[in-house]
């Protein structure tokens, strides 16, 4: 019943955006084919692969913020926060060499996630200690950190032989994410799926996971048992803003290559919706992120082959996440009748 | 440059960007003061920019153009309205997903605007006799498009439904005590319902006023968090509006010091520095108005909670 | 005066698994004070809620002045003369009383005319000795003030009959007394009046008709001046009460908790506890009265490490625990059943096994230093849920589908089920026993008094005089943040501390 309540909402949302395909004069199932073409065509389906990193990485974060009742928004800050370090480290290493090119890669990624974590502990750190809504300062993050990375690839990062391109050095092969054979996908996704793994233990086995339940479910019930709030929420946004950092060093270790302005095309908020219409589930964030990489490759897709923008992905993307909402309704109204 | 006139061109900027967040800071009042948190803000201001912007480059005028990003607003936020009222949704939720699909729907919408960098001019001027003759504030406040006198008609007129007519006492007691308004036969969700859409309405037409007043082509990410920092303006009110008309110009006066600086070639640290300023200048508000002390008595009660009939 | 202005006949309703009114019949004359009577869960408050219009009945039929009627919400019960007042007061305490009192009503205009309400409010006010501000903001008035703004509410639209959902349960003695004289000054000018209590004193003192509901159905209705306590505690129970509690004399061992001028402030910086000191030995119990919002809660919590003491000294078995953390509390043996069951005493989407675990799942056998164990967890729990006859499915469901008195139970349970400390626990309980039925409350009490005998020393807040002269050994009263009263309870004198419970004396 609840499965079939779920799938009544991917339905509808299909239906809604159908209809706004035909109001614009597109033939939506033209459009469909070309939105869901990843899952057709092996090229097209390790390109979805690709995108599915980020959004699984700052998914599972996300996932584990929401479990402690933490509405955080600041993925695509922490992306480009990840991003900000990453490529500090590639510029810092290129001129003192002090870390051998096998070592690199191991110790960028335990920098980028220390870095990235105290990013987020400072909205967990500013809800527990003065109540601020998360929400809003998640947000205004993503736009500082967006502003001060842009700041720093036109100014003093810039690339001196980038022909004036606003965009870094490349990144040297040591700091490369290595491709899996015969695919375009990178190693980095090896990080989201051991991450899946490690959010799935933390909330289902330990203390720590039983102590985000329970201050998800009751902050007063918390305080009451001992808890302390602020440890918790501190340390879920940690883990949460690390693993949306390394999201941003996969980006540019392990596709881009080099820093540029706006790298991350939404990610962060993707990463959302993904964890909501996942439902907080990590295994199923793993599936939902690839199944979504796939929808922002269509979008392009469309775009490329329809003329059509790339913003009709976020409206599906948002349409979903509606009608899953609200689906909701429908479940929590079944309970209550058979009770 | 003498400093009379950078101070004048401030004051210019200022009441400019103050006004685009004074008007979206009202309709979030008007909404969250009938209990309904809406994130959409940033959704509504965008889809009401291009329908304006689409409504003024075929027609030429501004009032339906203003109309149309009313009616942009207002149907986006009857989704939230549906969803979070009547279906009982996460508010939180429910708000992120409409600003996704505002800004979705709008860069959709808005490609073949972005392509061909379409322009309109931006709406003229209306210089108010005598008052715009005062030093400083006569240009700035008094000699401005008609959406900004506008948004000063709006704090008056929001005000006063709010606290001196019925049906404003009926919105502020719906979002104290819904279970209450509701035993004494006050309709809570059709009051909801007209919050959440008025409200919406008012993102829509400041969105119009960003596109028609001051930014003549359309390119997505025009609104660029505006709308959040709107939803942080009414903590800062108090959901006042009187407290809105201040406490947007302040932050429209923040929102101009890029501009300002980078006029008279300041160089002692970045201008980009100054970009940031409205959001950490938003982040530091919040941590000082959200304290309790500030807060507790001026939140509306059951602002964000769903409210259920018990059968 | 014979006249029947309301009649409720044979009045069904049913919720999931419960029959709430089983045929209930009730007639109403003009000008009388017609007690309703019954103990929790009887129906009274379900019936009251039937004729406001608030539940929709199953079957029956509801006449005024002898004409059926259909009300489907308060608006049409306001509409035909039907008003009630709520247990827990429908105010928005951020509003004027001006502003409370006229919302809703159907002549306000679109533009509100505050000085013409506020007038017709006072000439109410002042025929019916209801004295309140009209311009005050509902916060800053005491309980039996924002009473009087209900009861206006109703005046102002004319309602003739008044219905009173457990008037007296916030009011000090002083208070009630007042609302009582205002009571027989609106019979005595036509209105009429339905009482609902589960008070018997207090249904002999004001009403002049009285029926009976138990498990929803009913029992009698009789004249008051021909009934007696004892028959109608018969009636309303179906079997005479106990209301002697068999106890030892007290057994004291040493001091448990000592607290040395104590002062809190709230989140707006007020000060709610002024300089409060008392001790508290092994073995004895000790019950504070006093009207609710008088500093109970912040004393509560400041001795279980949940409020931040801004001055003054806690110390548990003589060791200083001032502002330590919740968890250090509980370790030295301070057990808290707080006010709130569901939200704060437990966590109401964990299941009963989780909340029974809350505050040890840190200690083994539960975990290790890492990990839950499941299996250890789930052993306890069946094991607390047997021995506090905690009814529930299993102990997976979560809590928020028990009943209060179970919930109540489970909070009981992980508190006094694994004592912490061996010797001398202090037990705080704030309103263990409210809105529970009468053989939950009758556990709780027992389990209280059992824990005493046991040697802890418990410290327990309550509403109810009766149980606090029935089960302390001492007696505190609580007033302004000030323990203003304090007496062995066989020289208790519910007279005096009526007066200090509104701060008329201390002692």
């Amino acid at each position: 019943m609840s499965f079939a309540i779920s799938l009544a909402s991917i339905f509808s949302a299909f239906i809604i955006s159908g209809i706004i395909f035909v109001f614009s004069n597109v033939d939506p199932i033209l459009a469909y084919y070309n939105l869901f073409k990843s899952f057709t065509n092996t090229a097209l389906l390790s390109e979805a692969v690709v995108r599915s990193i980020p959004i699984m990485l700052v998914a599972l974060g996300l996932a584990l913020a929401y479990k402690a009742n933490f509405i955080s928004v600041g993925g695509e800050g922490q992306i480009y926060v990840g991003g900000i370090v990453i490529t500090f480290l590639v510029l810092w290493n290129a001129e003192n060499r002090l870390l051998p090119g096998q070592l690199f890669m191991p110790f960028a990624i335990i920098i980028v996630f220390l870095f990235s974590s105290v990013w987020g502990i400072i909205p967990a750190f500013l809800k527990a200690k003065f109540e601020t809504n998360e929400v809003l300062t998640t947000l205004m993050m993503n736009y500082i950190a967006q502003i001060i990375s842009n700041y720093l690839v036109i100014g003093p990062w810039k690339d001196p032989k980038g022909y004036g391109f606003p965009h870094s050095p490349a990144f040297p092969e040591y700091a490369r994410f290595p491709l899996i054979p015969g695919t375009t996908i990178n190693l980095s996704i090896f990080i989201g799926i051991l991450a899946s793994i490690v959010i799935y233990i933390i909330l289902a086995r330990t203390k720590f996971g039983f102590e985000v339940k329970v201050v998800g479910d009751s902050y007063s019930a918390a305080k009451y048992a001992g808890i302390s709030y602020t440890k918790v929420v501190c340390l879920v946004m940690a883990i949460s803003a690390g693993l949306s950092g390394l999201a941003g060093m996969s980006l540019l270790s392990g596709v881009i290559g080099r820093l540029r302005p706006d790298f991350s095309p939404g990610y962060g908020y993707t990463g959302i919706i993904v964890a909501w219409l996942c439902n907080l589930n990590p295994f199923i964030i793993v599936v939902g992120s690839i199944f979504f990489g796939g929808l922002l490759v269509g979008g392009e897709v469309l775009q490329s082959s329809m003329g059509l923008s790339v913003g009709i992905t976020d409206v599906f993307q948002a349409l979903l996440l509606i009608t899953t909402l609200s689906g909701e309704f429908f479940k929590r109204y079944r309970l209550v009748w058979r009770r | 440059m003498d400093p009379l006139t950078i101070l004048t061109t401030m004051f210019i900027l200022m009441v400019q960007e103050g006004s685009i967040l004074l008007i979206a800071t009202l309709g979030e009042i008007f909404t969250e003061r009938s209990g309904i948190l809406n994130l959409g803000v940033e959704g509504l201001m965008c889809f009401g920019a291009l329908s304006s912007f689409v409504v003024y480059y075929l027609t030429g005028n501004w009032i339906t153009a203003t109309l149309a990003a009313a009616l942009a607003g207002l149907a986006l936020s009857l989704i939230h309205a549906f969803v979070s009222i009547t279906l009982k949704a996460n508010q939180t939720v429910s708000g992120l997903a409409i600003t996704i699909l505002g800004l979705g729907l709008s860069s959709f919408i808005g490609r073949p605007l972005a392509l061909s960098r379409v322009r309109i001019e931006p709406l003229e001027s209306v210089r108010i006799p005598v008052l715009s003759d005062l030093p400083v504030i006569g240009p700035s406040f008094f000699n401005q498009n008609p959406l900004v006198y506008l948004s000063y008609i709006m704090v008056i007129i929001l005000w006063f439904i709010l606290y001196k007519t019925g049906f404003g006492l009926n919105l502020r007691s719906v979002g104290e005590n819904p279970s209450m308004a509701d035993s004494l036969g006050i309709n809570v969700f059709l009051t909801r319902y007209i919050a959440t859409s008025v409200g919406g309405a008012l993102c829509g037409v400041s969105g119009a006023l960003l596109i028609l007043g001051y930014y003549p082509s359309w390119y997505d990410g025009i609104t660029a968090g505006r709308g959040w920092i709107a939803v942080a303006l009414v903590i800062f009110s108090s959901w006042n509006p009187l407290y809105a008309f201040f406490g947007a110009y302040f932050f429209g006066l923040v929102g101009t010091l890029n501009a300002t600086f980078q006029s008279i070639g300041f160089r002692v640290i970045p201008t980009d520095f100054f970009r940031t300023l409205p959001y950490l200048l938003t982040i530091v508000v919040l941590v000082i108005f959200s304290s309790t002390r500030f807060r507790k008595r001026k939140m509306p009660a059951s602002l964000g909670k769903p409210y259920t009939r018990e059968l | 005066m014979n006249e029947n202005v309301l009649e409720m006949v044979d009045i069904v309703k049913i919720f999931p698994g419960v029959v709430a009114n089983d045929r209930v019949n009730f007639s109403l004359k003009a000008g009388e004070i017609h007690a309703l009577l019954g103990e929790n869960g009887a129906g009274k408050t379900t019936l009251m809620n039937i004729l406001y219009g608030i539940y929709k009945m199953d079957s029956g039929v509801i006449k005024v002045d002898g004409r059926a009627v259909s009300i489907r919400s308060p608006r049409d019960a306001i509409k035909l003369g039907i008003g009630m007042v709520h247990q827990n007061f429908k105010l928005v305490p951020a509003h004027t009383v001006v502003e409370n009192i006229i919302l809703g009503s159907e002549n306000n205009g679109f533009i509100l005319d505050l000085k013409k309400s506020s007038e017709k409010i006072k000439n109410l006010a002042s025929s019916f000795g209801l004295k309140v501000d009209p311009f005050s903001e509902v916060w800053k008035l005491s309980m039996g003030e924002r009473q009087r703004v209900e009861i206006l509410k109703l005046l102002y639209r004319n309602v003739r009959i008044m219905i009173f959902d457990e008037p007296t349960a916030v009011l000090t003695p002083q208070e009630k007394k007042e609302l009582f004289s205002s009571l027989k000054e609106m019979s005595s000018k036509g209105k009429s009046i339905i009482f609902i209590t589960h008070k018997l004193d207090e249904v002999l003192e004001i009403s002049d008709r009285v029926t009976v509901l138990r498990r929803g159905k009913n029992v009698a209705t009789k004249i008051t001046k021909e009934t007696n306590k004892f028959e109608l505690a018969n009636l309303m129970i179906g079997r005479p009460i106990i209301f002697e509690y068999s106890k030892n004399p007290p057994k004291l061992s040493g001091l448990a908790l000592k607290v040395e001028n104590v002062r809190v402030l709230d989140e707006e910086g007020n000060l709610r506890l002024k300089d409060v000191s008392f001790s508290l030995s092994g073995g004895e119990i000790v019950g504070v009265a006093g009207i609710a919002g008088n500093g109970q809660r912040e004393l509560a919590e400041a001795i279980t490490g949940l409020r931040h003491v801004s001055s003054g000294k806690v110390f548990v078995r003589g060791k200083d625990l001032t502002n330590a953390s919740p968890r250090r509390f509980f370790e030295n043996g301070v057990l808290f059943i707080p006010e709130e069951r569901l939200g704060v005493g437990t966590a109401p989407n964990l299941s009963v096994a989780e909340n029974l675990v809350l505050k040890s799942y840190d200690n083994s056998p539960f975990s290790n230093s890492v990990f839950l164990k499941f299996d250890a967890i789930q052993k306890f729990a069946e094991m607390l849920v047997k021995d506090f006859e905690i009814l529930c499915p299993s102990v997976k469901v979560p809590v928020k589908f028990l009943s209060g008195g179970n919930l109540q139970k489970v909070v009981l349970a992980r508190e006094l089920g694994n004592l912490v400390s061996r010797d001398v626990n202090v037990i705080v309980a704030m309103y263990p026993t409210r809105g529970l039925d009468v053989g939950a409350t009758e556990y709780v009490r027992r389990l209280l008094l059992k824990m005493r005998d046991q040697g802890n020393a418990i410290i327990f807040f309550s509403e109810d005089l009766e149980e606090i002269l029935s089960i302390s050994d001492r007696i505190f009263v609580m007033f302004d943040g000030r323990i203003v009263g304090e007496m062995d309870s066989s020289k208790a004198d519910v007279e005096k501390i009526g007066l200090m419970m509104a701060g008329s004396i201390a002692s």
